[in-house]
This record gives C-alpha cells, structure tokens and sequence, in this order.
C-alpha cells in the first residue's frame, strides 16, 4: 500500500549513484570515464578539431573547414560548436567526481585511491591546459556540479588562474602516478613522466607570449626555470626514450607499446570506436589505407614540405609523405591520378600534348597560399585522354592498414605528448634561461639524430630560438601542436598572414587574414547562451 | 381559482432512421408551461395538460424538431409517437465523458462529439482522418501521408515546447492508450542516415468501422477529470456496441479503390539539366573553363544527350503508381433482453502511391453486454489487430545524399549514367554515385523497411447497482502492444554501401494493466433538484521493453536482414525496460437546479512514479456552471430561439510529458577504449531533479450553444484561455558543468481561441425521399504566445532541422512574446544586380558579395549584416483552421462533401533550401530555372544567379519559407440506398478523397509536418506526397 502512495520509482537501465564507487573496479570504470571524451564528438572523433588542423601554416585544408578564418560561412558551423569546450569540461566535471567520490569509499584500496586521484588531476590539469591556450579564462570548477537555479552559470575566471590550476594539478598528479603499467595501455592513461613532461610545456607556455599582461608576465624567468625543471625530471624517467625510427611513432602496431609515446588519444579499429580524423588526412580516394577511403581533406602545403632539409627521414617519400593518389569526385568522372614524378616521367617522355594548371572549382581554402591547383592534361594518343595531378602531399601518420571497410573505425592513436616533445620544449626553455648550452645542444641534437640530420651547433642564442622553432615544426606537423606552439612564440598572426604567393587568388577577394583577436578561439554558442555570466571573446 | 379541466399525454420519440429511442428529447405543450424530457427508453408523460386541441413539440439537439397536433380530454391520456429526422450534424444526445455519460442538454463543459454517420460520409482510414475538419479547436495534420502515416492531432493549440508529444490521450472504451507507442528507432543506431522521417501512427490500428461515436473534451471542465494527462485535450473512443432486443444482424461493408498523386514537381529535363550545369561552371569560372557538358572527347553536350536521351528520366514517374486500396468489414451483432453482442472484423490493404509501401491491418472486436442479474450487469470486450507497415524512406534528416525518396525523385540527375561495366542495369557511375547517390528506384525497390504492431486492448466491467441511487462499478482493462522493425539497406545504397548492408531489427513491448473502482450515486429531490455524484480510485502499471541490433557486412543481398548472423559485423546491441505507474483518486458533483441550472465540480488526485521524490502528488480541480436559459419563462417565447445555453468552468488538468526515470540522477556506461580494447567505463550521465513535476494548464472556458427557429440553425461558440505554466524543459545546462542538459519546470505559454460551430438545415424535408440539404461548419482561431522561459532565459532555439548540408540550422526560436513554432531568420531583399551595388553591398556584408547574390537587409541599420539582423520570419501556427461539410439528400441518394481549409501559417520548405543553391549539383524544379538572375538574359531574375562556385550561405532566410494556407475538397461521397433483396439496408457509393487542393504552396503538399514534437511544426522535409484516392463502396445490414 505504501507503494500506491509513495510510488517509488527504481530505474532499471543505469546505476543510482549512491551504490557506486564502491569497489576498486568501479573506481577503474570511473577513471575510464574521465578519459573517455577524448575518443568523442566533443574530441577526436571529429569535428571538434577541425577548427584546430585548419590553423596550421603546415596544413592545406579546404574551405568548408576553414573554420571562419577564410571568411567562409560554410565552415562556421564546427565554430559555432567549438565543442572542445564541452569535451574538456567533460573530463573536469568527470574527473571532479572521481576526486570527491573515491577517496571517501571503505571499499576501494589505498593504492587504488591513490592511482585514481593521480589519473583524475592529470585529467583535470589536462583540459584546463587545453581550455586556457583556446579559449584563455574560463569558468573554474574543482568540486561535482551540484544543480543550481543558475543552471550552471558561472563567470570566468582570469586566464592566471587557469593556467595555476593546470600545473598545479599536474604537478599533484606526478607523485601519485606509477612510473609504467604493467599491462601497456596504449599510452591512454598517465605514467609520472607524462606528468612531469606536460607540467613542463604548461611552464613554457606560462613563459610564453599568452602570459603578456597577465601577472604571470614577472615571472616568466622562474617559469621558463620550471619548464627546464620538469623537462628534466621527464629525461631523467628511465622508462622514456626516443624511437629509433621516427614514423614507427604512427604505426598502429608500435604505438601501444611505445617508449616515446607519453599521452595519446585512443582509437580502435572496432566500429565507432576511433576518429573520422584519419579519413581526412587520408588521401583522397584512396580506399586501401584508411577507413571510409581517404577523404584528403587535410593535406600538406607545398612550402612546408620544401622547408625539409635534405635527407630528412620526416619527410621521406612513400614513407613519411606521399603524393597525390587517384582523383574520382569530379564532376568529369573518374581520373586516373598520377604521382608527380609521373607527371615529370611523361612530359619528358614528350608525350603530353597540353598542360594547363587549373584552379579546381571552390574547394581550395579561398586564400592564395592554401590554393589547390591541378594540372589537366591531354595526351598525345591513347589513353587516358584526360588526366589531372594534383599537388597535394600527405602525411602518413595516420594510416590504418588494418581496417578498411567502415567510418570511425580507425586505430590510430593521436599522440598528444611524446618524449621528442618534451626534448624540444627543454632546448627551448634551457636556451631562453641560460642560452644555447650544451645541455640545449644535446636535447635537439636527439631529435635531429633521429630525422637523420646532422648536429646543430655554433647558435646564437636568437639562432638556437629559431632553430628550435622550426624543429618542432618538422618533428610534429600534424600532430596538432603548431598553432599552440605559434600562439606561444608570439608570431602566430604574422606566419598565418604571409603574403600569398599566388596572386589570382587575393584578388578574388574572398580570403580574410587572421586578425589578432582570433589568437583565441570563440567560445561556444552553446555555452554562451546557456552561461549569462560569461562573454565571448572579444572580436567574436 | 376555477379548476381548468386537463388531461396528459403520453408517446415516445424515436429515431427516424435508427428506430432507436431518443433520450434527453424535450416535449413541450406549445402556448403552455407544460413539458417533459424523455426517459431513457424514449417515453415521456406530461400531465396537467389543457384540455382541447394542443400542439406537441419536441426539439433536441441533433434534430430536426417536430409539431403535432392532438386532442386532450379532461382526465384522458392522448399518445403521440415521434420519429425525428437526424440532423446532418448528429450531435449525439448522449455524450460520453470521463468516466461516464451524459445527456448533451446537461453538459457543463466543452465536448465536441463526431457520430458515426459521419465517420460513414467519408472514406477514412484512421480514426484520426475522420476527425479533421469536423470539430473546432482540433488540428488534425498530416505529418507523412504514407498509408498507416502519422498524424498530429492538436487541440487548442500547442502547450508544450519540449519537443516531445503534445497529443491528447485517447481512450478507449474507457481504457487510456498510449498514443506515442515505442519509437521505432530507440537505440543507437551507428548512422545518423539510417534514422528516417517517416512516423507511423499507432492509432492507425484502430478501423474507423468499428467506431461508434468519438467525443473530444476540451475545456478544462471536462479535462480535469483526467488529471495529470488532460491538458492536450482528451479523445474518448466509443466502439460499437450490440443493441438489445434486437434480432442478430450482419453487417457487411466493402469499398475498393485507387489512389494516385495529387501533384508532380516540374524539374528541368535531360537538355535543361545539362545546360543548367555548363552555366553554373561558365558563369562560375568564364566561358573558357571546361564544363561538364562541353563535349570534349569522352562527354556529351546537352544537344547530344537530347538527341540520345531525349527528356531523360523524371523520376517522379518512375517511383509514382496508381495504387490500389480494399477495406472490408464484417460484423454480427444483436441482442434479447438481457443482454448483447457484436462480434465484427475488418481489413484493409492500401498500397501506397510510391512504389514499395503498403499497409495492411486486420482486426477483430467483441463486445457483449449481459445482465447477470436485476442488480448486476457485465460488459467484456475485447478487441485484437495486427498492421505491417512495410515503409520507403521518403524523406530523412540527412541533408546530404541520403535524402530519401521523394527529395531524390525531384533533384537526382534526370539522365542515368549507367555504368555499362556492371551486370545491373540500375549500376550507376561512380560520377553519378559520388554527386547524386544511388538512384531512387534502388530505394523504392531494395531497401526494405517494415513495421509490425500487434495489440490487444480488452477489459471486463462490472456494474452493481447498490439501491438508494448507488451503484458500484468495476473496470479491469488490460493493453498490450507487440512491434517489431525491420530494415535492410543493401550495399547499393550509401546507407548500406560502406557498411557492406545493414540490417537493423528493433522490438518492443508495451503492457499496461488498469483497474477502476468507482462508486455512482444519482439522486433527485423534489423534481426541482437532481444531483449525480462519482468517486473512484483507478491504477495503472505500464511496463515497456525494447531491444536493438544492428548488424553489417553481409556478403551479399539476397536474403537482406532476415538472417542477421549472416553478416559479419555486429554492432553494439541495445536493450532497456522501463516501469510506471500511477495511482489517482477521483471524484465528480453534478448538480442541477430546476433543470435551468447546472453545477460541476471535479477533482483528479494523481500520484505518478514518473514524477520526482519531492512531488509524486499531484490535484486538479475544476468548476463549471451552464444555465439552460432557454428554459426561463422571458425566453421561452423568445421569437425564433429554441435552444440557448450558457457555459462557464475553469479548471487545471496536468501533461505528465515525461519517460520515466527522469528526474534521478544516473550512472551509466560510455564508449571507452585502451589498448585497442572496449574498456568499462561508467560515468554521471544523468543529473537528478527531485523536484521535476507535471506542466499545469489552467484553463478559462466560456461558450454559448443556440438553436434557432426549432433548431433549423444550430451553433456553439466557445472562447478560452489557457495558461500552461511548470513547462517541462529540457533545458540546456552551461557547458562547464560537464553536463549539456537537465529537466527542468520553467516557464509559461498562454494561448487563447475562439471556435465557432453551426449547422444549419437550409432545406428541410417535410417528407420522406424529399430533398434536404444540410450544411455545417466549423472554424477556429487560437493564438499562442510564450510568456516566459523562465530562468531569466531570454531566447533559445529548438533543435537542428537534420544532419549534414544545409540542414544544420536552427530557425525555430523560442522568445517570450512569441509563438512556438516561430522562425527565426534573415530578410532578404533582391538581389545585388550590379558591380557597384556588388561593392557597396559588400562592405555592409563584410565579405565579397557577386552579381547575382542574395542581399539582406541590415535591420537594425548599423551598416553590418550580422546575426543581429534577424527577425521573425514566419509561424508555423496557422491563424484559423476550417471545415465546412455540405448533405444534400434527395429520394434515394445522398451527396456529402467536406472542405477543409487553413490559413495563415509558415511552412518551411527544406527543399528550397537547396534548390537556391543554383550551383549546378542536383535538378531543380523549373521555377528556379526559369527566374534565376542573369545580367543579360535575365536581369530582372527574382533567383540567384546560376553559379558553380556559389559559397553555401548558412544564413537561414525568408525566401525558404512559404505561405502553407490552403483549401481542399477534402471528401465527396455520393451514396444511392439500393433496395437489395433480403438486405435491410444497403448504401453504395463512390467516394473521393483530397480532390482539390487550392494554394500557392509549391512542394508536394501544404499539409505537411515532418517533426512530430510542437517544436518544429511545419518542416517540409519531402515528406511522402498526398494522394488522390477514389473509392466505391457498398455498406449493407442484412
């Protein structure tokens, strides 16, 4: 009868909160949880980081992704979402619970308490390093969104105190994490080397150009020590080294079990479980390396790929970087693509009867510099009678050999921090705190070994500053660190409005530079409108 | 006084055409005080009456009133019988209500009631098409016109905004059903593309033929009695029952017929579409480029593909047909005096009018009635139905190149290139797969979609009449819904193709248990004073079950899904359950004071396990007040009145538009991999709200019902005013939260109408076969408005109208002062038409704006066209809603025609959306065609100019919404009575459905609503067309 009057109600399909965090099992699914909207829409999976791969001077991509910056209506949509936002707070909101629930339960075992805490404030100092270099202050949660009559409205917080709170977690995580795992785990959870190695990046940042006009600005020498201090103790991890083989860092099968490899991002090759993001950069049409084939989306510029040195194994033909594959979405049908050599291969051969560069429809990214050209053709006899080759070149560190057939599928891992990283992000901070020591010397000269080139050496320390600069952008193009890195150095403005090379295009008018107030991105309209206390970006 | 000599009389008033007795009948002396209302068996006395040569009258509503003459002696009794023509609008004079029923004459409350008479002058399929056009205040729209398609039903505007279902409840025979039923598509399905637009209509199951009479409460009065589930109105659903003392009869009912489209779209042909292309490329990139058609070696140019092809393919023709559609019914009923019977089953088979849909549904119904004792009578019933539904995608969410059928038919390339490589002559080429998709035939032919409901609906009641006006009634009900989905998209359609076929198989289960205990009391004091009570306690369980699996990788399509293990790549599957119940006590006063003035109160207590901790509890009162003035003694005389009522109630019924579960907080699991590994991982998705409740609608309701000159002219006019408050939201949390939503109660809509109802009689027949002709008419009016969000939220927007392309908008807004359904948007204004308008209007635009773009105006004049410059740009609410219904009869035949109208509303038209790309990708009706902008050819063009590289313009404007009134002739049905040996009756005729359609809409149809939920009304996302459906038929009794 109590049942008629009180009508209890117990759900059938999930667990009630008050019966979980009760045994160190529930306590790993929880962690899990804080992790996994990294591999979600509102990370990886795409299209959240769209907006992030189009603001690379290394990338060509074209307009629909272009992320407003090119003036393009069509490709405000992911902006308008920005969802990295979401994600991000996400894993705060998840990691908050972890950190509140965890350490109270008579269930779960100290060791388990302790691993959970170090995993969820790494976590936790992850996103609030993420969030602060996109979107600089933001709200500050550390506590379990509890519902309010503000639905969660709350203002921002200044940009120093996000990025304190970024290092201060990662520095509380590094003590509580393991040195490795016993099982590999793919790199998808923290060792304390990953701690210490991203504590050491978010020093570095502190003493970058974000931190102008913030209090952070007096202390940027303390900061740079910092950053040197931590790269050190990520070093001198026994567990961490290079790879021999640079593009052994993406091969799907070596990954997992990488010493280099200190964060990634976790993909599967079981259905919807990895990242469309792989089909973007695949080339285009081709269906025998990525899954849902090739979309050639996001290609590298031409430029980029000539600033290599000679001999670089980054940049090796057929291994690192690849040229244009076979071409079927145009509206003449089917065309055989070749190889750029090819291309040279027939004309010397003298068998090309008219070779005319076009501009391929509106599918280049509108400004001169990111223009998409394709050379049409028409051979003397024979087929084929129509032939296109287009320009691109691509990178192949995220191909998936293994699974072919279906979208988000892919197994690539996206590395987020790798040793190589945090050797550059040492030179760096070692070079502007004390000049390009020998210390400084050894920690780029690992890397340039790697690529195969020879040792740098005899620098200014201006010198050494542009060296690493351009090391890091050779060593980790595409790996979603340039823009970062740009913002940082201070120079992201002037390297994304290089004059284009390519006249014609300018002239259409259609291409908008960056302007200064884009160095942070826009925060989401979703969040706007639902957080009163909060405004946009300025410029938005 | 001297004592004036008097005598009485005494008879019986009947139906003329049923020879059933009329309860309710008002019987008066005419120059006289004297009167009396029939009794339940049709008889009445009146007594005290003059003796000499009276006039008699009887008047009721419904009826066409009737004079005799008779002759009173002192102390004698005179009998007259009277048979009353039915009106052609047959308000029924009993009318059920909850949990009752009651004479129309006693009515407090606003219930509109439809006969089945006039269920019978149309050919309807569901019970929800016989009601549109024939009640004010009910909204009756189409959202899919496929067979078994689902249908919106409305009354008194929309209260709700959470997207969700704004129905009204239906019950059945005093059993609520569910009318949302289980979505198809619960579960995750791995593509977006596979979810597709087409509803089906669990009410769709129910045959029109075994309806008695269907009763519509729409003022709170009549509501409240429902408590927390009356706030959309409530639907009572009467179904036929045997008649006692009546000898066995059969019924026999058959029609056929044919449906065909009512409307094609114009496209371009082969040679149009061709050149349309070449100049989107040359007016793109110059007259130099290479354009697709330009006929360099190895392609064509428009001349040789006119002269290969001619025309090309319209594929409207290809996926259209004449389809045809049988409905059967066979019943036997009858009854003695104890008791009766009616057993009747029904079929019906309607092919759709695109290729590949059909819908079949097969009933059975009995329902007895027996007299157990003087003091104890049962009525079981028990009705049985199954429908397949097998379904095409006509349309879908995806704006991409899964559009569905009936948006592929119209822009898919009107030349096939078939590859020529390839066995299959429907092989396209890649070209075409990779711009256009597969080609609409494939999805007419091999992609299988099918819908399977099986439900029984039955119950016993039990009626103990207790003495001293007592009486104990007991109701068990039971329903129960079995459906299964199934689809398979083969591997040569984009659905299917990555997947290497898909096969999806969803079932659900739907139980609900009901018991009512109710006691009745009924009392009359002194003739002046008659009161009648009811109290009861009702409770129900509902418990629904569903599984989804997916699964992909078949190596072939032979056997499609039916044998999933054959496919190689099962996806996750997914499964829930779901209880609830609710407990309600009720209770309901009438009172009626000198049979002049009449008294209502009404409560609802509901207790319901959907509601959260803190609020399980809820109560709805109402009130009520009618005063039947025509019988006050200043009125009675009035010259040409004979009916005039008065009504007047208030009162708050809830909407309880929630699933279960949802205000707890809840952990469950998500997507998590390491190592290549799916890992558990168990999250907070859920936040709690322990104060989540019901909405509440109060509501206001006056109305005037009037007959005049003996109810030659009949009318109701009702105005009223609802306020809905707590509205059930799912509001969207701040971000940072970690949470994108909660449910909250926030906020309030208010709408307010006026509905108009008349009959008028204009020719009466004083005979019988004479000519009459009767004409009714309905229209309402209502205007909704949201006060407020609540939470200091000053706007917010429904959600995306699909997935991909141009379907990522967001035009419905919500903002207090406006309607839901409004649309949000740019202005536009012409077009720039000149290189110096091209600069000028570029720096206001703030990006390169061409010759023949679009402009749009700067609202607010602050020199920059930005999101500040939108407005409101349309309403998808129309302004009044129509019926009018026209009988004519003459000797043996009958002629009926219903025209139904709307005017007023907003329709978005998706494909417009498209079509004004101009960019030479898709085919587009000759309209764009024809007015697109040329600087030469064409300057004064109201269209874009035609331009490959036109940069898709996500700015929603004006120019995709059209103006959806209409007028339709929506039913004929001419009928002729033929004398059949050995039949009763019998009544054959030839019915027409949706003959003309009057309007200046240019998609299919303007009756049209791809969303189900009140959010998004009025989307034309290609939804399955109208068709035209002729149909001749017999009904015959023997």
């Amino acid at each position: 009868c109590k049942d008629v009057t009180d009508l209890p109600e117990t759900a059938a399909t999930f667990i009630s909160p008050d019966k979980y965090y009760q045994t160190d099992a529930q306590a790993v699914s929880a962690v899990n949880g804080v992790y996994a909207p990294l591999m979600g829409w509102n990370g990886w999976k795409s299209p959240a980081q769209y907006g992030l791969m189009c603001d690379e001077p290394e990338l060509l991509c074209w307009n629909w992704m272009a992320g407003g910056f090119a003036g393009q209506q069509a490709g405000q949509w992911y902006m308008q979402d920005n969802s990295v936002y979401i994600g991000d707070y996400q894993i705060i909101e998840r990691a908050n619970e972890v950190l509140a629930n965890v350490p109270k339960s008579a269930g779960i075992s100290d060791a388990t308490k302790k691993l959970s805490q170090g995993q969820a404030l790494f976590a936790r100092g992850y996103a609030y390093f993420d969030l602060v270099r996109r979107y600089g202050g933001v709200p500050l949660r550390l506590e379990p969104y509890q519902p309010d009559a503000q639905m969660g409205a709350l203002p921002r917080s200044a940009p120093e105190v996000i990025w304190l709170q970024a290092a201060k977690d990662l520095k509380a995580a590094a003590p509580l994490l393991p040195t490795t795992y016993s099982q590999p785990n793919g790199q998808g959870l923290p060792r304390a080397a990953t701690a210490w190695g991203l504590l050491a990046k978010v020093y570095l940042h502190m003493a970058g150009d974000e931190a102008t006009g913030t209090p952070l600005a007096a202390l940027k020498s303390a900061y740079l020590d910092s950053a040197r201090l931590a790269a050190q103790t990520e070093m001198a991890d026994a567990s961490v080294r290079l790879e021999s083989n640079y593009m052994d860092l993406f091969d799907i099968n070596k990954q997992n079990t990488s010493p280099e490899i200190l964060f990634a991002i976790q993909g599967a090759a079981v259905n919807n479980s990895g990242s469309q993001v792989p089909a973007y950069f695949g080339p285009k049409g081709d269906c025998t390396v990525v899954g849902s084939c090739g979309q050639g989306f996001l290609s590298l510029r031409e430029d980029f790929v000539k600033s290599f040195e000679a001999n670089d194994k980054r940049a090796e033909h057929n291994k690192a970087i690849a040229m244009s594959w076979e071409f079927t979405n145009s509206s003449w049908g089917k065309i055989r693509a070749l190889q750029r050599d090819s291309l040279a291969a027939l004309q010397s051969a003298g068998l090309v009867a008219k070779d005319s560069v076009v501009r391929y429809g509106s599918w280049s990214e509108g400004c001169g510099r990111f223009a998409e050209d394709f050379h049409q053709l028409t051979l003397k006899g024979g087929q084929p009678t129509m032939v296109a080759v287009a320009p691109p070149y691509y990178t192949l560190k995220y191909i998936d050999p293994t699974h072919l057939s279906t979208d988000q599928a892919a197994a690539n891992n996206f590395i987020i921090l790798r040793h190589a990283d945090v050797l550059l992000v040492f030179a760096e901070a070692e070079n502007e705190k004390n000049g390009p020591t020998g210390a400084a010397y050894d920690a780029i000269n690992q890397v340039r070994t790697r690529a195969g080139l020879p040792k740098l050496a005899g620098l200014s320390q201006a010198q050494f500053r542009q060296a690493v600069w351009a090391e890091r952008s050779h060593e980790l193009y595409g790996e979603f660190q340039s823009r970062f890195d740009l913002v940082r150095e201070g120079r992201w403005l002037d390297v994304m409005n290089q004059k284009s090379a390519i006249a014609d295009y300018a002239s259409q008018g259609t291409c908008k530079p960056r302007q200064a107030y884009q160095k942070l991105q826009n925060i989401p309209s979703k969040e706007l409108a639902a957080n009163p206390a909060l405004t946009q970006n300025p410029g938005y | 006084h001297a004592q004036v000599p008097t005598g009485s009389i005494a008879g019986r008033v009947t139906n003329a055409t049923t020879q059933t007795p009329i309860v309710g009948a008002r019987v008066s002396v005419v120059g006289t005080t004297r009167q009396a209302v029939t009794r339940e068996d049709g008889r009445f006395v009146i007594t005290a009456v003059p003796t000499g040569s009276q006039r008699v009258r009887v008047a009721v509503l419904g009826y066409s009133a009737q004079e005799q003459p008779v002759a009173v002696t002192t102390g004698g009794s005179a009998t007259l019988a009277f048979a009353l023509q039915p009106a052609a609008v047959q308000l029924s004079e009993i009318v059920t209500v909850g949990y009752g029923t009651q004479r129309r004459a006693d009515l407090t409350g606003s219930v509109a009631s439809v006969a089945t008479t006039e269920l019978q002058q149309t050919t309807v399929n569901t019970l929800e098409q016989g009601l549109q056009g024939r009640v004010a205040g009910v909204q009756v729209t189409q959202g899919d016109a496929a067979p078994g398609g689902g249908m919106r039903v409305q009354i008194r505007g929309v209260n709700s905004m959470n997207g969700g279902s704004a129905q009204p409840l239906y019950v059945i025979d005093g059993v609520p059903v569910a009318s949302s039923g289980t979505s198809k598509i619960q579960g995750g399905l791995s593509q977006i593309d596979l979810r597709s637009t087409t509803e089906t209509n669990p009410l769709a199951q129910i045959a029109p033929e075994d309806i008695e009479s269907i009763d519509i409460l729409k003022d709170a009065s009549a509501t409240a009695i429902y408590g927390s589930r009356g706030a959309n109105g409530v639907v009572l659903i009467t179904t036929k029952k045997g008649t006692r003392d009546r000898a066995g009869q059969y019924t026999f009912n058959l029609s056929q017929g044919v449906s065909s489209v009512v409307r094609q779209i114009d496209v371009l042909n082969a040679f149009d579409f061709a050149t349309y292309v070449n100049t989107a490329f040359i007016n793109a990139f110059g007259p130099q480029t290479q354009y697709p058609y330009g006929g360099r070696p190895g392609s064509q140019t428009p001349d040789s593909i006119r002269n290969t092809l001619g025309n090309g393919t319209n594929w409207q023709d290809a996926i259209f047909r004449n389809a045809p559609v049988t409905d059967g019914t066979l019943g036997f009923s009858g009854g003695d005096d104890k008791g009766s019977y009616a057993l009747s089953g029904n079929l019906l088979q309607q092919a759709g009018v695109i290729r590949g849909s059909e819908f079949k549904r097969g009933g059975l119904r009995l329902n007895l009635d027996r007299s157990v004792s003087d003091r104890f009578r049962v009525t079981p019933n028990v009705a049985l139905t199954r429908s397949v539904n097998n379904m095409v995608r006509s349309s879908t969410i995806n704006g991409w190149n899964a559009i569905g059928i009936v948006r592929g038919a119209v822009t898919y390339v009107p030349f096939q290139f078939r590859d020529t490589t390839q066995a299959d002559p429907r092989a396209e080429s890649p070209t075409v797969l990779s711009q256009y998709g597969s080609n609409p035939l494939r999805y007419t032919d091999e992609v299988h979609e099918n819908d399977q409901i099986t439900r029984g609906i039955g119950g016993v009641r039990g009626v103990l009449k207790l003495g001293h006006g007592f009486s104990f009634d007991e109701n068990l009900g039971a329903n129960y819904e079995r459906r299964t989905y199934g689809a398979y998209f083969p591997s040569t359609v984009n659905e299917g193709r990555l997947a290497k076929g898909d096969a999806i198989s969803n079932g659900s289960e739907f139980g609900n248990l009901l018991t009512e205990s109710l006691v009745r009391y009924e009392h009359e004091i002194s003739g002046r004073q008659r009161i009648d009570a009811l109290g009861g306690f009702t409770w129900q369980n509902d418990k629904s079950t569903w599984q989804s699996q997916e699964v992909q990788g078949f190596p072939n399509d032979i056997l499609g899904g039916n044998v999933l293990q054959n496919g190689t790549q099962p996806q996750l599957p997914y499964s829930g359950l779901s209880t609830s119940q609710l407990a309600s006590w009720l209770g309901r006063v009438n009172y009626s004071l000198n049979d002049r003035y009449l008294f209502t109160a009404t409560i609802r207590a509901d207790g319901s396990s959907k509601f959260a901790s803190n609020n399980k509890w809820a109560t709805f009162p109402a009130f009520a007040f009618a005063w039947k003035a025509i019988d006050e003694p200043f009125l009675k005389h009035a010259p040409g009145l004979s009916d005039l009522k008065v009504r007047l109630s208030y009162g708050k019924s809830g909407n309880q538009a929630i699933g279960a579960y949802q205000s707890l907080p809840a952990i469950s699991g998500v997507a998590m991999t390491l190592n290549e590994t799916i890992v558990p991982a168990y999250v907070v998705t859920q936040l709690g709200n322990p104060n989540l409740r019901w909405e509440t609608t109060s509501q206001f309701d006056g109305g005037v019902d009037f007959g005049l000159f003996d109810n030659r002219f009949t009318g109701t006019v009702d105005v009223y005013r609802k306020n809905t408050y707590d509205l059930l939201q799912q509001i969207t949390l701040a971000q940072n939260t970690g949470f994108s939503s909660a449910w909250i109660n926030s906020g309030n809509v208010t709408n307010r109408g006026v509905e108009l109802q008349a009959a008028f009689d204009v020719i009466q027949s004083n005979h019988r076969g004479g000519l009459s002709w009767n004409i009714s008419a309905n229209a309402s009016h209502n205007t909704n408005r949201i006060a407020s969000l609540g939470n200091g939220i000053k706007q917010q927007f429904a959600g995306n109208l699909g997935a991909g392309g141009n379907l990522e908008v967001t035009p419905f807004i919500q903002k207090p002062g406006l309607p839901i359904g409004a649309m949000w948007g740019y202005v536009t204004d012409g077009l720039v038409r000149t290189p110096q308008d091209s600069v000028a209007y570029s720096k206001i635009l703030g990006s390169a704006a061409w010759v023949g773009d679009l402009k749009y105006k700067d609202l607010n004049g602050d020199g920059k066209i930005n999101a500040d410059d939108q407005t409101v740009i349309g309403d998808a609410n129309p302004k009044w809603v129509y019926g009018v219904t026209n009988t004519l009869r003459v000797g043996r035949f009958d002629l009926s025609a219903l025209v139904t109208a709307v005017r007023g509303n907003s329709i978005l038209n998706t494909e417009r959306m498209r079509y004004l790309t101009l960019d030479g990708t898709i085919n587009i009706p000759r309209e764009f065609y024809d007015n697109a902008f040329d600087p030469k050819t064409n300057p004064d063009g109201k269209y874009p100019i035609i331009r490959q590289n036109r940069k898709a313009d996500a700015r929603f404007h004006d120019l995709f919404l059209e103006d959806g009134s209409y007028v339709r002739l929506k039913n004929v049905q001419l009928g002729y009575n033929i004398k059949l040996p050995g039949a009763r009756t019998a009544h054959a005729y030839v019915n027409g459905v949706n003959l003309l359609t009057w309007t200046n809409y240019t998609g299919f149809d303007p009756e049209v609503s791809a969303f189900s939920g009140t959010n998004r009304m009025g989307v034309d996302l290609g939804s399955y067309p109208l068709s035209r459906i002729v149909t001749f038929g017999i009904n015959t009794t023997f």
